[in-house]
């Protein structure tokens, strides 16, 4: 499976394409004469375009264009470049008018080195918000010259795969598809790392109402290994019309949680390392435009994964809480990215129309944040100690802490970085302990979960977010909204109140084909009488004390798939 | 005649089985008040286990000849959910001293097996933190027991029942906790678990913190001070860490002045973003004093907590009260500075204007003049009421030369004079400034400004 395992990589020949690299991208800013390179260096149209999508993944976002290629020649590719142009007069796909050129930010070519018979992605990342429904030519240009052009509708792609977990042993993957149409759609799992996988997958909410999410679980016939490249396509279908979408993903079974300050001290329970290496300082910053700090960051990552590592993992730090184009734009770079949630105002997320990611500040960031990522990972900064932004002046209690990992686990975060070691006192140092012992205990399910709008409460002083994790558990996360509730000279602070138990009605949507063998909590099983599940709900208590509280609903197949059980 | 002696027959078998029914209910109500005898006899000779076993069997007894009896069947919940948290504890904190010991006898090869971070749990489930339990059992010991239908012998019997297993419970929990600390040091915040049952048992009572004296005893003397807070601030029980903390200081030979603990304990309880439990925690000590300036000293205290945690609204409405309680007190400047002060927090200049001149006035007042008049003029600067702001200013400059409060004015008046074009003034103001007050805020601005005129 690992596509560097059978061939050597030539280190004089990667230092030759890194320079070729740093040639082409200039080449393009300076003039397009110096566009030929010799043939004799690699093969010509060797790249066939298999698919092309465009996607926008909000209202900060600009919006990207993928192009899906497959090396269909005898040596390696390790440059693709496009050219954009917007067509005019656009009539059918013979006829129109020659355009305008369409500047972009950056383009990213994955894997960086594409060997043969590999497929591969190009993202173009647009400069500016393009018109709807129009069309753009892409010329796409290899180290040898012009090799294809294809034309792209500028028009959402109507499935989007918005995440892809595995398993811990890199052994089962969940492909997670977000349904973009006004109607309901079906997806289908058509190949997972040159796997044509047939009907051996499980699909879990297969058909997705609009904006809903599915998943497609696939056992891999051999073990994955980490930071490899993974070939993904799924199929859509509405109404008799199919679509096809594919995604490069690297297959990580990591879930980082550690402190940004200080030194480690297992007495906290974080972890002893990380597996993500921090390239660059935040690209918004000291690197130049967002153009050259995107190229900036992308010659550094080829080097480093030839030079390194090629299944190296790529951390980078975004700091512009306060404008979430920023995280838009270089979300699509790094492995996984981390949102310093300093400096974030409540002009920001009150200007998002979306209410229901309002329920917290940091919840409507660590959304937006996944979201700028997608498929990519997200890793939460955890502020711990007074800090620049929304939340109030003092330092965080325990509980305040709890409540804003469990937002960003909930909007969908990868890993938990505390921006300091929080000093605490002995008492509410157990309590952190504690969280962290319960996230490395839910760690396994949290690497292939993914965010999903299924869980509500009767009482609207709490609120219920869920998880699907495949086809084991819907993680469900039940929030006290009186934490950061009140506003005071534009800063939230959680109001006084005392300490007792309560009971939160919760609702749970399950997925059809599907039942609720047991419902628990981090702590216990819930008792059979205290849950129900009937029609596709599952009703339970939950026995709110902390900030927060989190059930796992194992799920139960009601069709047994051989392919997929162990 | 047959017939009749067949029906005296009948009557003869009638009344010896009447005669043998009472006998055995005599028989069995004798044995059982042997067992009651025998039961209080165990207790008071500390033979706790021979006691458990003889009561269980009454208490089963008592269960069945009362089968409709409510309360008795709220007891017998209320016991199996004592057990069950006993028997959740001890479960886990077996499994943690067997660990404890591997790891200790292990010692030389645990240096190469991988960090204590990088380990995922790999149990089920973990062990809800000990105020989770307190909390989510805290409704079936939230009443007194109160047992109704039953004769008064079996009422006492039943009690001391309760009583015992209750007990017999903490004991066990609590030798447990002692054991796994022992072995290992690192797990001292197990102290709590101790506590949980304990705190149910003496839910309904005042003064029931008398009854676990014997508990404190086997709190290892360093970890008193987290069980104490873990009273007040996890489960909301004030008395009890009280009792802890005052046993400390008794236990070490220390006087213990409840006022000094409460107003220690306050400072904890804002810190922790609870100003509803230190104001619960000084309004005791309040209502045991009788100094009239001390009670407004700590009545201050509680509205700055409300302050310190970012309440200025509640901060504000107790600092009326207090003003409108105790108008001749020695502290009502302060009192009143203080109510400014918050208001201006919640930027409410107009409210401030409305109020100040009737307290500049005040003979009380005049030590806080100095803040008072500056916030009158922040008041001033935010309704845009310049030409007065900056008279007000003017006079603060020139009486309260050396206070720090006219540090914000100096600058504002720089500023002012640098809008102006008057930059000799400006330099001058900003110098005053950076000389007299070089700590300030102010200061670090006026800093700044200085640098930028200097190039001019």
């Amino acid at each position: 499976m690992n596509i560097y395992s059978n061939t050597s990589i030539w280190p004089n020949r990667n230092i030759v394409g890194i320079i070729l690299t740093t040639l082409f991208l200039s080449s393009f800013s300076v003039s397009e004469a110096s566009i030929n390179f010799s043939d004799e260096i690699i093969g010509r149209n060797r790249l066939v375009i298999t698919g092309s999508e465009f996607y926008r993944r909000s209202q900060f976002d600009t919006g990207e264009i993928r192009i899906f290629f497959k090396n269909a020649g005898k040596g390696p590719i390790s440059i693709c470049q496009p050219r954009l142009s917007r067509l005019l007069d656009v009539k059918d796909n013979e006829s129109h008018k020659a355009g305008t050129e369409v500047n972009y930010l950056y383009s990213k070519f994955t894997p960086p080195v594409l060997m043969p018979g590999r497929n591969g992605e190009l993202l173009v990342k647009l400069l500016r918000d393009p018109p709807d429904n129009c069309t753009f030519q892409c010329a796409i240009y290899s180290e040898t010259g012009w090799v294809s052009e294809t034309l792209i509708a500028i028009k959402q792609a109507p499935v989007w795969i918005s995440y892809v977990g595995f398993s811990e042993d890199l052994s089962k993957i969940y492909v997670y598809g977000q349904n973009n149409t006004k109607t309901t759609l079906k997806i289908r799992l058509l190949e997972v790392a040159g796997v044509n996988v047939g009907d051996n997958y499980q699909s879990i909410n297969n058909d997705m109402p609009p904006g809903d999410k599915g998943c497609l679980v696939f056992k891999m016939p051999n073990r994955l290994t980490l930071g490899e490249y993974v070939h993904i396509v799924i199929s859509a279908e509405s109404n008799e019309k199919e679509f096809q979408t594919r995604r490069i993903v690297k297959a990580v079974n990591k879930f980082p949680l550690s402190s940004g300050g200080g030194s480690f001290s297992p007495k906290l329970g974080l972890d002893s390392r990380s597996f993500f290496v921090q390239g660059m300082g935040c690209p918004a910053h000291d690197h130049g435009t967002h153009k050259e700090a995107a190229e900036k960051f992308l010659i550094d990552d080829y080097y480093s994964r030839f030079s390194q590592n090629p299944c190296f993992l790529s951390q980078m730090w975004i700091c512009r809480a306060n404008k979430p184009r920023a995280w838009y734009t270089f979300g699509s770079l790094p492995d996984a990215a981390v949102m310093n949630p300093v400096l974030l105002e409540p002009q920001a997320y009150i200007s998002d129309t979306n209410d229901c990611d309002r329920f917290c500040p940091f919840f409507w960031l660590a959304t937006h944040a996944k979201k700028a990522m997608a498929p990519n990972r997200y890793f939460a900064c955890i502020p711990v100690n007074p800090e620049n932004s929304v939340f109030s002046q003092s330092n965080h209690t325990p509980d305040e802490i709890k409540f804003l990992v469990y937002c960003a686990i909930a909007a969908g975060a990868k890993g938990i970085l505390y921006r300091d070691t929080p000093s605490f006192s002995r008492l509410s140092q157990d309590k952190f302990v504690r969280l962290n012992r319960e996230l490395r205990q839910l760690k396994p399910l949290l690497m292939m979960a993914e965010p999903v709008n299924w869980a509500s409460t009767a009482d609207n002083n709490y609120v219920a977010r869920s998880l699907l994790c495949g086809n084991e558990v819907i993680l469900v996360i039940v929030f006290d909204r009186r934490y950061f509730s009140e506003k005071q000279n534009n800063r939230l602070r959680t109001p006084a109140f005392g300490k007792a138990a309560r009971a939160v009605k919760t609702q749970v949507k399950v997925p059809e084909g599907f039942s609720v063998s047991q419902v628990k909590s981090l702590y216990t099983p819930l008792l059979r009488k205290l849950w129900r599940c009937e029609k596709g709900q599952l009703d339970f208590t939950a026995n709110m004390v902390d900030s927060v509280q989190v059930y796992k609903a194992i799920l139960r197949c009601a069709s047994f798939v051989s392919g997929v059980e162990e | 005649m047959q017939k009749q002696s067949s029906q005296l027959i009948i009557i003869v078998l009638i009344l010896i089985s009447i005669h043998s029914g009472q006998s055995k209910y005599c028989n069995a109500k004798v044995e059982q008040d042997n067992l009651y005898l025998e039961f209080e006899q165990l207790i008071q000779s500390r033979q706790k286990s021979k006691a458990i076993e003889v009561g269980h069997g009454l208490f089963e007894r008592l269960v069945s000849k009362y089968p409709e009896n409510a309360s008795l069947h709220d007891l017998q919940r209320r016991l199996k959910v004592a057990r069950d948290i006993a028997e959740l504890i001890s479960k886990e904190l077996k499994s943690r001293q067997k660990k404890s010991i591997e790891d200790i006898i292990s010692l030389d090869i645990k240096m190469e097996r991988p960090s204590v971070g990088t380990k995922e749990e790999k149990s089920g489930y973990l062990l809800a933190p000990a105020e989770q339990l307190y909390w989510t059992h805290l409704e079936f010991f939230s009443h007194e027991v109160n047992i109704q239908g039953v004769s008064a012998k079996e009422s006492i019997f039943l009690r001391g029942y309760y009583c015992l297993r209750m007990q017999s419970w903490i004991e066990e929990v609590a030798t447990n906790v002692t054991r796994v600390i022992v072995t290992n040091p690192d797990s001292s915040d197990l102290s709590y678990y101790s506590f949980v049952l304990p705190l149910l048992y003496i839910c309904e009572e005042e003064s029931g913190s008398r009854k676990l004296e014997f508990l404190f005893a086997l709190v290892d003397p360093g970890n008193l001070d987290a069980v104490s807070d873990f009273c007040l601030l996890r489960v909301d029980r004030p008395s009890v860490a009280f009792a802890i903390a005052k046993y400390k200081a008794i236990s070490q030979g220390k006087s213990f002045p409840s006022s000094d603990w409460a107003l220690a304990a306050s400072t904890k309880c804002f810190e922790n973003h609870r100003p509803d439990l230190a104001e619960k925690l000084l309004t005791t000590t309040i209502d045991a004093l009788g100094d009239k300036e001390k009670v407004v000293e700590l009545r201050l205290k509680i509205a700055e907590c409300y302050g310190k945690c970012g309440d200025n609204v509640t901060a504000v409405k107790k600092i009326k009260q207090i003003a409108g309680d105790f108008p001749d007190s020695l502290l009502y400047g302060k009192v009143m500075s203080s109510y400014f002060a918050y208001l201006a927090r919640q930027l409410k200049a107009e409210e401030i204007l409305t109020e100040i001149d009737s307290v500049l006035e005040s003979p009380s007042c005049q030590r806080y003049l100095s803040q008072l008049i500056y916030l009158k003029w922040w008041a001033l600067r935010k309704t845009n009421q310049q030409i007065l702001a900056k008279k007000i200013g003017e006079q603060l400059i020139e009486d309260h030369g050396r206070n720090p409060h006219i540090a914000p004015v100096l600058l504002a008046h720089a500023t002012d004079a640098l809008s102006n074009q008057q930059y000799e003034k400006c330099r001058q103001l900003l110098v005053q400034l950076t000389k007299n007050f070089p700590k300030t805020n102010s200061a670090k601005q006026a800093q700044k400004i200085l640098v930028r005129l200097g190039r001019k």
